[in-house]
């Protein structure tokens, strides 16, 4: 007995890929490289999560967001921010306006309602500031003048972090943090890519993206695909293995730490140099990123290589470190890869 | 898309199949690891008890048995961790056939609880890659490398087995008590005792403590009443640490008073007593004590020593010490413990003045013979001469003429020799100290009180049917006076004597 086999134009996984490759080969067509960051850009988008992208000037983090932004064939916004930015000019504000007559206070929806959001070095912003974003990544909705406004869906928030030129920035919270799915950090392109770089965007026709979804239909595709990614199927023990990951970045003398024995063995660089470890939404964004990676790969159920594949994206930023760590500069991305080195051995 | 609701049960039940495959493999690994612990256990409190005294053979037996039942606990503990449960199983699949999960992931979304799209997909994308998660694939038949080393286990305990000294077989019941087979069938003790041919039999009855506390007094008691001139026994016994040197030049003295049989404990007590003595006298400088202990020997039976009558080396050193270890460690309670069958070496030379030239001459003329070591010579000259059996037709005491060697009344305390040369004007007239073994003993046998033989029933005329027959007779009296192996030991060695006398008489007297 065999069970019959899905016909491919119905199969939803192989539509899943192909629009997934699509994406990505026209925003490959613009960004030269990073086709690791623009992979992991996309995961987070089908995951309906947010990406924070570190990265130093000039490398192309605005230029990656918009072009995908062409590419998906969504409404894109971008909101530089600034000290003097406030949480109006994020969120938008009611104005007062006259018509025929009368005056009314109407809501004036700020750059915040779009389905792509480009929030350029979101660190210079005030915490204030910083904080309008909050609600609206976590819950998809605004807040203003005791209104609520949803926002459109699918709803994307791609936030870049200049590492330099740290004076006069406000590091953001960590609950602000903890909302983004994904943080990302954009290297500088290789010698090649440097090449390709200078030679796509010095020359008279640039290049453009051919948009993969159709406009009326491209908010309404996206949200099949990101359901589609929520229906991945995972295993018991792979649950287990992703939550095990998360327990394994709490240091176990943290007065937070959980009862009850970690799976993994206790790592002593966490220990060490990390004061809070991931909270569940880390566990959260570990399985939803591990849910697109197996649909990348044809599947429909997640393996341990998926969650490894994005435990890195996913954990790094969720890690507060200590003083020592931030004394040696540490990098949170080398505690996650000792913890999932301690993974394999054990769940291997 | 369709649903698809059928091939779960399919799938469900090779997942069954590949579970009670997957944990029959585990049992039994763990069966071949606890069997293969045992046996090597087994095996080696097997080569302990044959190479090592019974100290440390306890400890190691001891080691072993733990060492056993340690791995028998974590094989079963492996066992416990081992055992799969189905999505185990699940797991141990997708590692097996690189399904990527797939299995365990779709056995943990049932089909009562198919809600998602995708399972579907999943099921296919399973069976599609059926072929890779076969069974026999997954779970194939096997020898592993358990199973190799229960194997080899085995092996090694079954050679073990062959290799190590076949237990000697208890005498068959006789009397009151369990018969202990007489000193004289040396090394054939086993053969002897099983078939019931030994004419000096004793019976065994007293327990072992009796014949570690009590049968020395009674032994000496009856040792100084039987002994032929009336030496107490205990001198000898006082002189065993001394003789170990030369002992170890008499083969026939070999352990033959164990008969034996192995495991006798009082016959390895005594023989670590003795041995003990032994060592002690031989740091004093006793000759030739150090290497040639002779209670080290006593132990040895029938089974390591080709035969009791038979010289052992040229050096008088027995090459079958080590097995004769090995015997005395495997004693059993029944065999009295061993004596110490030595004599001085400064006893040896005696003044020769009472003894009769006629048996004089006989043995120096195998002087030359005889210096290949005492012990051989005592032994092949007394072999020899039983070998000619007397016209009288006096059968020798043991089965074999060699076998009486270990009679021979030359032996220290056996109330022969040692006590004969103590006395004045019994003496060898040899001039070689090899020589003087068998000068004393044909002194011993000239000097003889015959009376006192025959008025204890032994040797009674001097036909050598009569004194066969006496000895025949003597097997009752024995099973019910004799209680220790003194007894035992003074018997024989009168019968032997009998025997010798009448094989040494000139049949026209």
């Amino acid at each position: 007995m065999t069970a019959p086999r899905p016909r491919t134009k119905e199969n939803p996984v192989s539509q899943f890929q192909t629009t997934f490759d699509q994406i990505r080969h026209q925003i490959g067509r613009v960004v030269v490289g990073h086709q690791d960051v623009i992979e992991q850009i996309l995961i987070a988008l089908f995951a309906g999560g947010h990406v924070l992208l570190e990265g130093v000037p000039g490398t192309g983090k605005t230029l990656l967001v918009r072009t995908m932004a062409e590419a998906l064939n969504l409404p894109f916004n971008r909101i530089q921010f600034t000290v003097d930015v406030l949480p109006a000019d994020v969120t938008g504000t009611r104005m007062l306006f006259e018509q025929d007559g009368r005056r009314e206070l109407v809501f004036t929806p700020g750059p915040i309602f779009t389905n792509v959001l480009l929030a350029d070095e979101i660190n210079r912003a005030t915490p204030k500031t910083q904080s309008a974003l909050l609600e609206a990544m976590a819950e998809n909705q605004v807040t203003s003048g005791g209104s609520t406004f949803a926002l459109d869906l699918p709803f994307f928030v791609l936030a870049t972090l200049n590492p330099i030129e740290m004076e006069g920035t406000y590091p953001l919270p960590e609950a602000q943090l903890d909302r983004f799915l994904f943080k990302i950090y954009l290297p500088y392109p290789t010698a090649d890519e440097m090449r390709q770089i200078l030679s796509s965007t010095t020359r008279a026709d640039l290049p453009t993206v051919d948009p993969v979804l159709e406009e009326r239909v491209a908010a309404t595709r996206i949200e099949e695909m990101k359901r589609l990614v929520r229906e991945v199927l995972v295993a018991p023990h792979l649950e287990e293995y992703a939550a095990a990951l998360v327990r394994a970045t709490v240091p176990d003398d943290s007065k937070y730490a959980p009862t009850g024995k970690s799976v993994l063995p206790a790592n002593d660089q966490v220990r060490r140099y990390v004061s809070f470890g991931s909270s569940p939404r880390g566990g959260q964004a570990l399985l939803l990123g591990a849910k697109v990676r197996a649909l990348l790969d044809g599947r429909v159920n997640v393996t341990h290589g998926d969650i490894d594949s994005v435990a890195v994206s996913a954990l790094n930023h969720r890690l507060v470190l200590n003083f020592s760590a931030q004394a040696e500069g540490v990098d949170p991305r080398a505690l996650i890869g000792s913890v999932l080195d301690a993974a394999k051995r054990l769940h291997r | 898309m369709p649903a698809i609701t059928v091939g779960f049960s399919e799938f469900e039940a090779r997942l069954k199949r590949i579970r009670r495959r997957v944990n029959l493999h585990s049992l039994v690994e763990a069966l071949c690891i606890s069997a293969a612990c045992l046996l090597l256990a087994g095996t080696l409190s097997l080569v302990a008890a044959a190479a090592l005294s019974e100290e440390f053979f306890t400890w190691v037996y001891r080691a072993a048995l733990a060492a056993a039942v340690a791995a028998i606990a974590v094989s079963i503990w492996r066992l416990r961790g081992r055992w799969l449960d189905l999505q185990g199983t699940a797991i141990h699949v997708d590692r097996c056939a690189s399904m990527d999960a797939r299995v365990a992931t779709l056995l943990a979304h049932p089909q009562a609880d198919a809600t998602s799209p995708l399972r579907p997909i999943l099921l296919w994308q399973i069976f599609e890659h059926s072929s890779s998660w076969d069974v026999d694939k997954v779970a194939p038949w096997r020898i592993g490398r358990p199973m190799l080393a229960c194997a080899a286990a085995v092996a090694v305990f079954a050679t073990a087995l062959l290799l190590a000294p076949p237990r000697q077989k208890d005498p068959p019941p006789h009397g009151p008590g369990r018969v202990a087979t007489s000193a004289t069938h040396d090394g054939d003790a086993g053969d002897n005792s099983s078939d019931g041919v030994s004419p000096l039999r004793l019976a065994a009855t007293d327990s072992p403590s009796q014949r570690r506390n009590g049968s020395g007094a009674s032994a000496r008691a009856l040792q100084a009443e039987s002994s032929p001139l009336g030496q107490p026994k205990r001198e000898g016994a006082e002189r065993r640490g001394d003789n170990g040197g030369e002992d170890a030049q008499h083969p026939d003295l070999t352990g033959a008073e164990n008969g034996g049989q192995p495991g006798d404990n009082d016959a390895s007590e005594a023989s670590e007593e003795q041995s003990g003595r032994n060592r002690a006298a031989d740091a004093q400088g006793e000759p030739g004590g150090a290497d040639q202990d002779p209670s080290r020997r006593s132990g040895s039976g029938g089974e390591d020593e080709p035969a009791a009558g038979q010289p052992d080396s040229e050096g008088g050193t027995n090459p079958d010490l080590a097995s004769q270890d090995r015997g005395a460690t495997r004693g059993s309670s029944d065999t009295p413990p061993p004596r110490a069958k030595s004599r001085r070496r400064d006893q040896a030379p005696q003044p020769a003045a009472a003894q009769p030239a006629g048996l004089a001459e006989k043995p120096s003329a195998d002087t030359s013979s005889r210096d290949r070591g005492e012990g051989a010579q005592t032994a092949d000259d007394v072999k020899s001469d039983v070998s000619n059996p007397p016209p009288s037709g006096v059968s020798p005491v043991g089965p074999g003429g060699s076998k009486s060697a270990t009679n021979n009344p030359m032996k220290g305390k056996d109330g022969g020799s040692e006590s004969l040369l103590r006395q004045p004007g019994i003496a060898p007239t040899t001039q070689s100290d090899e020589a003087q073994p068998m000068v004393i003993q044909l002194n011993a046998f000239a000097t003889n009180p015959i009376d006192r033989l025959e008025s204890q029933g032994v040797g009674k005329g001097t036909a050598g049917g009569e004194a066969s027959a006496a000895a025949e007779e003597q097997v009752p009296i024995a099973a019910t006076q004799a209680e220790d192996w003194m007894l035992q030991r003074s018997f024989v060695s009168r019968v032997h004597q009998a025997f010798l006398r009448d094989m040494f008489t000139p049949t026209g007297e």
